[in-house]
């Protein structure tokens, strides 16, 4: 008896009639063709004058990173001033987007500002502010202990309400010396619902900072207030970790301001 | 009027309050974007005139030099930093940490302030049970500590507070070892060690055994303390 195997090797089969000859030993020859392409142009790129940037383009760059360089001496030359003591420090730098908690020049925490928001009065060149007072705008209520419950009791109460940044505002005033107001305001986070969630959060978040702003009468307006939105969490997190008084070195960029 | 034109009118005015409605809702959508729009980031730096009148071969000689400063004065800055032996207390994560310069010697869960508020029952004094933040240093260092009781450690479990100091004292309660730190504040041990790493305390810093004795040998009166 004869047993028929099948083949496993592919049959040659007959091609089709308007089967365009030499079409199926095109493929393999396309990347080629791209590869050359890709390569002939990163050639011209690396030939042309630094990739097509000429000299005046050059200076042009070099001029911003000196101002730049002069920016960051500038600030770095009034953090060491502030470093000497051993008091932790804040460092607003709205040009890095940056918050950053620091002690003796070591960075404790750091923050992300998401937006710079509306600005009011004269901006001070790189200016030492001193806090006065956390002022939330909508005030905490702490967990209370009853007389007389005992410590387990309270710890266990303390275990039921952790406390913690969480339970912290996520809109405030930081109220400094000399009339100035670093004003910290919260947008949801990227965890906190959908994406339109998000957007219809952060309009009404912004539409609502915009109303209360208008609200306040011309008379009670600070000298100079800059607002900076963070995340809740950002946010709360700050007004967590800072002491009753520090030091803020807010490292302004007037030219920048002017510009924009 | 034939019914047809009617309707075809209607129909046209329907039409026209639709196109209407849209047109006021695309305008209203506008007007919100352009409102709440984020502000992009500010344009590049402006640049001096001093610095605009630089020519390429002085910027090319200037610029290294700019970096230079500025690294050194980076340097100069975190150099600040005790190579000696420093506390870092994370009063969010409830984490402490041990640093001889900038390496991290040891690192452990901790408990500080549990937030609560208590008031006595007259209403008079009310104490808040938060660890402050802020720069300390180490004042003191006792082994085997005797904690005496302050005021609102009476009220918290309803007894009557005692006139003498002795009434006061108990023993084996803050573990082996305690650190003071001012204001009554003290780093030391704790018998509930299953609540470490959670905000519990009356504003002490609570450690576990073990790493409580590795910081009471390497911390020295004066050894810097940050809480953040």
């Amino acid at each position: 008896m004869t047993v028929s195997r099948k083949s496993t090797k592919p049959r040659n089969r007959e091609r089709p009639s308007g089967f365009i000859d030499g079409a199926r030993d095109r493929g393999p020859r396309l990347p080629g063709i791209f590869g050359i392409a890709i390569a002939l142009i990163s050639l011209a790129a690396s030939c042309s004058p630094r990739g097509g940037r000429d000299a005046a383009g050059e200076a042009q760059q070099l001029r911003r990173r000196l101002v730049e360089l002069a920016r960051r001496e500038r600030s770095l030359t009034e953090e060491y001033s502030l470093a000497r003591a051993f008091a932790p420090y804040l460092i607003v730098d709205p040009g890095r987007h940056s918050v950053e908690l620091k002690a003796r020049g070591r960075s404790l925490r750091s923050f992300a500002i998401r937006e710079i928001g509306e600005s009011s009065g004269t901006p001070l060149p790189d200016s030492t502010w001193s806090l006065v007072e956390k002022k939330p705008l909508e005030k905490t209520e702490r967990p209370k202990i009853t007389p007389g419950a005992g410590e387990e009791a309270a710890a266990a109460a303390a275990k039921q309400a952790l406390w913690g940044p969480h339970r912290m505002p996520s809109d405030y005033d930081l109220v400094c010396d000399e009339g100035r107001v670093l004003e910290i305001r919260a947008l949801p986070g990227s965890q906190s619902g959908t994406l339109a969630v998000r957007w219809l959060r952060s309009a009404y978040r912004r539409m609502a900072e915009r109303y209360r702003r208008w609200r306040i009468p011309e008379s009670s307006r600070p000298r100079y207030s800059m607002q900076l939105w963070m995340t809740e969490s950002d946010a709360r997190l700050l007004f967590w970790s800072l002491p009753e008084k520090i030091e803020i070195l807010v490292v302004d960029e007037p030219a920048t301001r002017s510009a924009r | 009027m034939k019914p047809i034109s009617l309707m075809r009118r209607l129909k046209n005015k329907r039409a026209g309050l639709a196109v209407a409605v849209a047109g006021i809702g695309v305008i209203l959508i506008a007007v919100v974007l352009v409102v709440l729009r984020p502000k992009g980031d500010p344009a590049g730096p402006v640049i001096p005139p001093e610095v605009a009148r630089m020519d390429l071969d002085t910027l090319r000689r200037q610029v290294p030099l700019a970096e230079a400063r500025v690294g050194k004065l980076a340097e100069k800055t975190e150099r600040l930093f005790p190579s000696g032996p420093a506390i870092l207390i994370d009063t969010a994560a409830n984490r402490i940490y041990l640093l001889r310069g900038s390496r991290v010697v040891l690192e452990d869960r901790c408990s500080t302030g549990s937030g609560l508020e208590l008031t006595d029952t007259q209403g008079k004094r009310t104490w808040t049970f938060e660890t402050p933040r802020g720069y300390y240093r180490v004042l003191s260092k006792v082994s085997n500590p005797v904690w005496y009781r302050p005021d609102w450690a009476f009220i918290e479990e309803g007894e009557p507070i005692p006139k003498d100091r002795a009434s006061r004292a108990v023993a084996d309660v803050l573990g082996d070892y305690a650190i003071a730190f001012g204001d009554g504040y003290f780093i030391h041990g704790t018998l509930y060690t299953r609540m470490l790493g959670s905000s519990v305390t009356h504003g002490c810093v609570r450690v576990d055994d073990d790493s409580l004795k590795k910081i009471y040998e390497a911390a020295q009166p004066g050894t810097p303390i940050w809480i953040y």
